[in-house]
């Protein structure tokens, strides 16, 4: 028995230890938390999440470093991630644990933040320690809610129709010039396909996306979420489901099972594949499609709503920078951001990755030194803001009604609703999710 | 008679390997895939690269702003190994109390082991997240590795309680008569008998440590303490411009110490015990 | 009071490190998530109780959870009894005394050492697409025009299941050690008395397994009922085309995570556990009579 006592004594000793052993990281482990208990305002740590991918993270890593090397007291540890799925994920995560990083970037969904109370209202700070004179109004306009500042854009977008050089060349027809209706899309799209034969279409099959349905929605002056109400009406769906399922009968677009295989990024798109002629993209993604495409592509307008229709299109922050409602160091954080859209060296650094910079002479700074292939993005964003209109916020519970428009869309063109029933369930999912 | 157990062994072969090139094809595409300029990887899905670069692996070991992939490789190896060895040690004890001691409230305690694991584990991640920030364990390997060590994978427990109640009953019995204790017989006994199991939690912890994106992703915030499941995904999103040469090679780097780990474990598996063999 | 501490004290000394991960870290943020099924929780703000508002909805007023319920149940009882079987006999081929054994294992386990990467999505597209090896195959065969078996809402949650079932590879090794554990004198012996390879098979190996075959017949349905990533990668997360593949925990992901619904998420998570729970019992009570174990089933 005293031998049994003896062995176990040992297993227990060796399970402490072992235990006790493993303090990775642990150790140099500096919270701002231990910072503000030492009462120093001397030295400063602010936590900065974002995501996006290699080239984004290696150009915010220098910016950071140029801020910490003028700022010497201020240390900004960058907390990133790759894809946009996992990083909500943690974010959402960490402010449900009281843990969010001081300076995080969001999308265009930022209202949905605000209206949890979770961002600082930077208005205080806008003039004083960020300097907005060469950013203009709508840019700023685009980071509020109800007139208070939220989040500062880090870059501005607009989306068009890429087209695949090659193809349309193969099928012996003139490249698009974005001067064209729904129904001139349609057209050239339809003709495409009878050009390039089997297997081929013109244009990747669209109608799953809430963004583009709100598009064509904007030309007839409605919208998903407007001052903070929905004002599209039941007929939008009923005309952009017809639409689509116009092109898809007349082979202007695949078919419904080609469209329900593939997700339309560029690690899984028929527009990569060269399977599809065209595809709806955002301006900043021009890069990220050429990248993986050896046929050389070209953005223009979107279709427009014809003679007395509204403009539709409009610019949006991709991303825009927010601060943390509890952070400990508001101050420090608005230098940052200030930092970031306004200091030269530091807008050069970033570029156009997150899109076109808020900052007029940072634009101008990197017009001056743009490869042919970033001029082709500024030359279409100069004539899509001359054909835009201010953007509206993303509605409430956006992930919700993009997954029905999905699951609506494909059950049309698979014809398992109508059109009809279709835009009945789209529209009453509108109301619920956005007065949810 | 000779002939057609050859031609058996032959057919055995032929079966094994068809099957077996089936199961080939996606590291064969994912080692393509890591050789081949950006423009071609989902362009061209052909196995055989008509370009090949060695680019992609080079600009995937740099990593990013000198957290290099030799970090997040360093990394991986000190969770995944602490996990093991935690794994190993808490499942096989609690597995030899289920599966071999008598004690009050056993029925009760087993039960409670098999709810954990059927909860689905999404919606426990917010109160484990807030339970661990109490505990300051944010940004620190405790959350990946603790639980290991107090053995919160109910699989590996009931793993090896089915493996320890497979063993004859006789070689404890006859190991008690001998004088031997409980803990002795845990030690000297089941521990020896049951290693298939024990390889088989090694190796699955090990691997499943090592592919684990999601609860990495949530605990770990400093760069400098990545994992490869982190910086893979550091090459990716899908909404701007990816690196995916530099993520294929990579991945194709991070699969082969799982390999290995798996190759040398299951080596151990050869052996068939016998029950004549122990007792001496 | 001395004999309870005399039976006791060794065994939960045993069980300690298990007891403290239960109590310290597992059954709190359980009842948490009880709590929150009670609630409405949107993850960032604070949870309002609402008694058990969620569960009414579930039921009543939420036919995508029963599409989630139906797509999970055909999952769980096509892919666990395919893959169980697919697994026992690759196991126990590879059990023979075959030359390059541990190479063709290592083969065997790669799809399942690949879990949910890219590379799966690409290849299953390549498989099951519209121009996949299946098509070309059937086309070249027998002249048939097939579908695009993923992107087809008819046929989509099969090639889950088959991928699924292409995954053996745990519960291939499993199989493997257990195999490993029965002692060769058995054979020996039936070899003996002039027993065939067949009958080994049946007389000696299968009981002799029973034990692993529980345990794997046991975790795969758990792990079917919660399977999750595979139809994540093949449909990008949506559970599509036309919510045939949406699994009941990728619902359940979507509405905590992607909809800001955790208390409905979490309500769906303890439906879940009862279901579970359900067969489990099930499956544990008829053990008895099938299961033999080495300790006399004590």
């Amino acid at each position: 028995m005293t031998k049994n006592r003896i062995m176990l004594f040992v297993t227990i000793l060796t399970i402490i230890t072992l235990l006790s052993a493993c303090t990775p990281g642990g150790a140099d482990k500096v919270s701002s938390d231990d910072q503000s208990a030492n009462g120093s305002k001397e030295s400063v740590e602010l936590r900065f999440s974002w995501w996006g991918s290699q080239v984004r993270t290696e150009n915010t890593l220098k910016v950071i470093e140029l801020f910490e090397k003028k700022y010497p007291n201020i240390k900004i540890t960058g907390e990133y991630v790759g894809g946009t799925d996992g990083y909500w994920n943690k974010i959402n995560t960490q402010i449900a644990g009281g843990n969010a990083p001081d300076l995080i970037q969001l999308g265009n969904n930022f209202p949905e933040y605000v209206s949890r109370n979770t961002l600082l209202d930077l208005n205080p700070y806008i003039g004083k320690k960020i300097n907005v004179d060469h950013i203009d109004k709508t840019t700023i306009a685009a980071g509020q809610v109800d007139g208070i500042t939220y989040g500062i854009s880090l870059g501005s977008n607009s989306f068009g129709v890429a087209y695949n050089t090659e193809l349309i060349k193969k099928a012996g027809m003139e490249p698009p010039n974005g001067d064209w209706t729904w129904d001139g899309f349609g057209k050239y799209a339809a003709d495409l396909t009878k050009a390039l034969g089997k297997g081929i279409y013109g244009t990747v099959d669209e109608s799953r996306f809430p963004l583009l349905f709100n598009f064509m929605a904007r030309q007839s002056g409605h919208s998903l979420y407007r001052d903070g109400k929905v004002s599209v009406v039941e007929q939008d769906f009923v005309n952009w489901l017809s639409m689509w399922d116009k092109f898809r009968k007349e082979g202007a677009t695949t078919t419904a099972e080609m469209a329900a295989a593939y997700t339309e990024s560029p690690d899984n798109s028929s527009f990569v594949e060269g399977k599809t002629a065209m595809h709806f993209i955002w301006s900043n993604q021009v890069n990220a499609y050429q990248k993986v495409m050896k046929d050389e592509i070209n953005i223009v307008l979107p279709p427009n709503g014809g003679q007395s229709a509204e403009k539709g299109l409009w610019l949006q922050p991709s991303q825009v920078v927010s601060v943390n409602a509890k952070t400990k160091y508001p101050e420090e954080a608005a230098m940052f951001i200030d930092f970031m859209v306004n200091d030269p060296e530091a807008t050069m650094i970033l570029g156009n990755e997150r899109g076109i910079p808020a900052s007029a002479t940072a634009r101008e700074a990197l017009m001056k030194n743009a490869t042919p292939q970033d001029k082709k993005i500024y030359d279409f964003i100069d004539i899509a803001i001359q054909n835009s209109t201010t953007n509206d916020p993303e509605p409430p519970n956006g992930n919700e009604f993009t997954t029905e428009m999905l699951n609506i869309s494909q059950s049309v063109a698979f014809g398992k609703k109508s059109i009809a029933e279709g835009s009945k369930v789209l529209f009453e999912k509108v109301l619920t999710t956005v007065n949810k | 008679m000779i002939r057609s157990i050859q031609f058996n062994k032959l057919l055995m072969h032929i079966l094994i390997i068809g099957i077996g090139l089936f199961m080939l094809y996606p590291i064969l595409w994912l080692i393509s895939s890591s050789l081949k300029p950006g423009y071609l990887i989902f362009t061209n899905l052909s196995l055989w690269p008509n370009e090949v670069t060695l680019n992609n692996y080079r600009e995937g070991w740099a990593g990013i702003s000198r957290v290099g992939f030799i970090t997040f490789f360093k990394n991986s190896f000190i969770v995944a190994i602490l996990c093991v060895v935690g794994n190993l040690i808490s499942s096989s004890m609690a597995a030899y109390a289920f599966g071999r001691l008598e004690f009050s409230w056993k029925k009760f305690w087993f039960a409670v082991m098999l709810v954990t694991i059927m909860l689905p584990h999404h919606v426990t991640i917010i109160p484990q997240y807030i339970l661990y920030k109490q505990l300051n364990w944010i940004d620190t390997y405790y959350p990946l590795t603790i639980p290991k060590w107090l053995a919160t994978d109910a699989f590996f427990i009931f793993l090896m309680v089915q493996f320890i109640r497979g063993l004859p009953r006789e070689l404890d019995e006859s190991a008690t008569i001998d004088g031997c204790g409980k803990i002795r017989i845990y030690w000297k006994i089941i521990i020896p008998l049951a290693l298939p199991s024990l390889i088989t939690t090694a190796i699955f912890t090990f691997i499943w440590t090592w592919d684990d994106f999601f609860s990495q992703l949530l605990y770990i915030n400093t760069p400098k303490l990545y994992t490869i499941p982190l910086g893979l995904r550091l090459f990716m999103d899908s909404s701007s411009e990816s690196s995916w040469g530099a993520l294929f090679a990579m991945s194709v780097l991070a699969l082969i110490p799982s390999l290995i780990v798996f190759f040398s474990l299951q080596k151990y598996f050869v052996e068939g015990i016998s029950t004549s063999g122990i007792k001496g | 009071m001395a004999r309870l501490w005399k039976k006791n004290a060794i065994p939960y000394l045993f069980l300690l490190p298990w007891l403290i991960g239960l109590l310290a870290l597992t059954v709190g943020p359980m009842i948490s998530s009880v709590y929150y099924s009670l609630t409405n929780y949107d993850v960032i703000s604070s949870p309002t109780y609402i008694g058990f508002d969620n569960y009414k909805k579930m039921f009543m007023d939420d036919p995508r959870f029963y599409t989630s319920l139906k797509v999970t149940f055909i999952y769980v009882f096509t892919s666990v009894p395919l893959k169980l079987i697919f697994a026992l006999l690759v196991a126990s081929l590879m059990n023979k005394g075959l030359r390059g054994l541990t190479f063709y294992r290592t083969l065997y386990y790669l799809p399942t050492l690949l879990g949910g990467s890219v590379a799966i999505a690409v290849l299953w597209r390549k498989i099951f697409g519209a121009t996949g090896i299946v098509n070309h195959f059937l086309l070249l065969f027998f002249g048939i025009e097939a579908p695009d078996w993923i992107a087809n809402p008819e046929y989509s949650l099969y090639t889950i299941v088959a991928l699924s079932v292409w995954q053996f590879g745990s519960s291939m090794i499993i199989f493997l050690a257990g195999l490993k554990q029965i002692p060769q004198d058995f054979y020996e012996a039936a070899q003996v008395d002039g027993a065939s390879k067949w009958k080994q098979f049946l007389k000696i190996t299968i009981p002799l397994l029973t034990p692993v075959i529980f345990f794997n017949l046991i975790m795969q349905l758990i792990s079917a009922f919660q399977a999750f990533t595979q139809s994540f990668i093949i449909s990008g997360g949506t559970g599509g085309p036309i919510d045939s593949t949406l699994f009941y925990t990728l619902y359940l992901y979507l509405k905590g995570f992607s909809f800001y619904e955790m208390g409905y998420a979490s309500a769906m998570a303890w439906v879940l556990l009862i279901i579970i729970a359900f067969f489990t019992f099930i499956i544990f009570s008829t053990s008895k009579s099938w299961v033999h174990y080495g300790d006399g089933g004590k």
